[in-house]
């Protein structure tokens, strides 16, 4: 069961074209970068709102490693970027290597961000991965001692 | 819980002499049981309780190194042991490297932070590019005890 006990979200920041550099600010997730380059001009822009939701993990086990294998996997199907936040300490939700420094109990508080075009549907996918991750490791492999 | 702490430093194993997953597992859960930690049947049970974990999803996380693990009913407490294999072992890794180092952790039932912490401590020191270079340089079990204690500032180690 989800709860979601904080959800935000900052608005859209317009498309930007032209060739220099451009920060358009600290929290609103939008980044254009153009490479002026002669023979082609390449512009990657990672504009999108950045939504933000902290959900409670309810697994007895805690956010172990199978459930944080299976949410960078998720966390890189999106475009947006992913921070997760746990205990003051906040790293890439798509890397593998930060999630497993996220040592989340059962009751503790995970806090996911997503910035870009596809922030919607990331954030919701992956709080719901992390809600819903109740089965411990032992569970499935149906070893008779956890029934 | 600290890899300096919870390695038993008599069943590191500086050379694996298995070549595939299956066997540089058995072979560290049997280095285990030679320093005293299983009997009997809970050997076999081990093993096939990290094999099926392995089934669900492949503990070799990236840059050659692995954290295969399990809980059993038969220890107490947390423990685990540390194996370098020379050649590479495949493992079905995310990066689709082989393995070279591995950190496998066996834990009681009934703690689940123990355990996420060791885990967390396992990748800690495994992330150091440096740590992980040393141990694959290592050519003997003394060699590796000494990076674990110079690693956390341990002198002393669990056997």
């Amino acid at each position: 069961m989800t709860r979601a006990l904080m959800e935000s979200e900052s608005p859209e920041m317009p498309v930007e074209s032209g060739a220099d550099l451009h920060d358009s600010g600290p929290s609103t997730g939008s980044v254009s970068i153009t490479t002026d380059d002669l023979s082609s001009r390449t512009e990657v822009n990672m504009t999108g709102p950045t939504l933000k939701r902290t959900v409670q993990i309810n697994n007895p086990g805690g956010f172990h490693m199978r459930p944080k294998a299976e949410f960078a996997k998720l966390a890189a199907q999106f475009d947006s970027l992913v921070k997760v936040t746990w205990q003051g300490w906040h790293g890439n939700g798509k890397s593998m290597w930060d999630l497993m420094l996220v040592s989340a109990e059962q009751g503790d508080e995970v806090t996911v961000e997503v910035t870009g075009h596809d922030a919607r549907a990331a954030i919701e996918a992956l709080t719901t991965l992390l809600a819903t991750a109740s089965l411990s490791e032992n569970a499935e492999v149906g070893l008779a001692e956890n029934l | 819980m600290r890899m300096s702490e919870f390695v038993v430093r008599d069943a590191i194993i500086s050379d694996l002499a298995a070549s595939s997953k299956e066997g540089v597992i058995r072979e560290m859960v049997q280095s285990l049981a030679a320093a005293g930690h299983f009997r009997g049947a809970d050997l076999e049970d081990v093993i096939r309780n990290i094999l099926r974990r392995e089934q669900l999803g492949s503990t070799g996380i990236g840059r050659g190194v692995a954290i295969p693990h399990a809980k059993h009913a038969s220890v107490e407490r947390l423990i685990g042991t540390l194996a370098v294999s020379r050649n590479g072992i495949a493992f079905d890794s995310v990066d689709g490297d082989p393995v070279y180092v591995l950190v496998m952790l066996i834990s009681p039932q009934d703690r689940p932070g123990d355990h996420l912490r060791a885990l967390e401590n396992v990748s800690r020191c495994l992330r150091d590019d440096q740590f992980v270079r040393a141990l694959r340089a290592a050519t003997t079990r003394e060699e590796i005890n000494a990076l674990l204690d110079r690693l956390e500032g341990h002198s002393t180690g669990v056997s």
